[in-house]
């Protein structure tokens, strides 16, 4: 086997490694947006998301507080990028399928 | 070439290890050392092949005294942290772009599991042979951080050294040898590092690395100035 064809091959299962470690990594993570809203002058915190079918759903987090929101802002912030990485993954691996097969 | 986003996430992993206070005491290997040493560090020199692995080889799975969970600091800076389901061994990734993987040196009769780091926190790969590239390393400094990587003449030595059961693996690394043997060709204290290797190993496995430079048409010899070497035999 050519040099080249043996480290795409290599990276192609390096790539394959990782996708299902990013996949892993966002099932634990939320999608969506933190919205706020006031109920009877009190503040509670719902994520807004949509679902596989692509409806529009809202999940009860609680009643405000800060670290609370600040810390699904961070974990949706971190989804964002590792989904984002999926997608290069993804892009890399259709790359060295097309040029090894 | 790595891509930018290579580069850019290589870059954040030095910074990380940087704040993490480990920098000192890890070895860039591999062929992003390669890309380090193009770095203005040695001139003339160009890789050619850069995977998407970067391999940190742990100078001493004891220091620093301080343990560090490099997990955890690896995590703040947005890589995901996994465990190899077949070797054991910890594995890092960032941004889609890189793996990172610590490695230590097998020493005696060697192991099959992963050995413990306690120092990271991690469990980490043994090999062999890696001794030598710890021993003739150096530090180089590249925007603004100290990291060491391997002397090239150890770095080339090493690959034309260490025995590969894969074949395209052995072909890559005699690639690597022979371009950074061409570039430290001029340059004497480099090519006495790769003098002194050589001249210091057992008979046959001096008749081992000729006759793998030989294949790849180097004349390791000429390049560390022995006019032929009659001891080598196996």
């Amino acid at each position: 086997m050519p040099i080249i064809e043996g480290v795409l091959q290599e990276e192609l299962e390096r790539l394959e490694r990782m996708e299902k470690v990013y996949q892993e990594k966002l099932s634990t993570l939320p999608k969506g947006v933190i919205q706020c809203r006031k109920i009877k002058g009190r503040e509670y915190v719902y994520l807004k998301f949509r679902d596989d079918l692509g409806k529009v759903r809202q999940k009860y987090i609680g009643p405000y507080n800060e670290n609370l929101v600040d810390e699904y802002r961070k974990k949706i912030d971190q989804r964002n990028k590792h989904a984002h990485a999926l997608k290069s993954i993804k892009h890399d691996k259709k790359i060295i399928n097309k040029v090894i097969k | 070439m790595p891509s930018e986003q290579q580069i850019t996430a290589f870059w954040d992993t030095i910074k990380a290890l940087h704040e993490a206070a480990v920098l000192p005491h890890v070895v860039i290997i591999g062929s992003w050392a390669e890309y380090l040493m193009e770095q203005g560090y040695l001139e003339g020199f160009t890789s050619d092949i850069r995977t998407m692995d970067v391999d940190v080889l742990i100078k001493n799975t004891h220091r620093p005294s301080e343990p560090v969970n490099i997990t955890e600091v690896l995590e703040e800076h947005g890589f995901i942290a996994d465990q190899d389901y077949l070797t054991g061994t910890s594995k890092f990734y960032k941004d889609g772009a890189l793996e990172l993987e610590f490695l230590v040196r097998m020493l005696g009769r060697g192991q099959n599991e992963p050995y413990d780091v306690p120092s990271f926190g991690i469990k980490a790969e043994g090999l062999r042979h890696l001794d030598l590239l710890i021993k003739h390393s150096e530090p180089i400094i590249v925007r603004g951080y100290t990291i060491y990587i391997p002397k090239p003449g150890a770095y080339s030595f090493h690959k034309m050294r260490i025995d590969r059961t894969n074949s395209d693996k052995k072909e890559k690394d005699i690639r690597a040898a022979a371009r950074v043997m061409e570039a430290i060709r001029n340059k004497p204290s480099h090519v006495e590092v790769l003098r002194q290797l050589y001249i210091n190993e057992k008979p046959a496995t001096r008749l081992k690395i000729l006759a793998r430079c030989a294949e790849a048409d180097i004349n390791l010899l000429e390049i560390i100035g022995i006019e032929n070497d009659e001891t080598a035999k196996g």
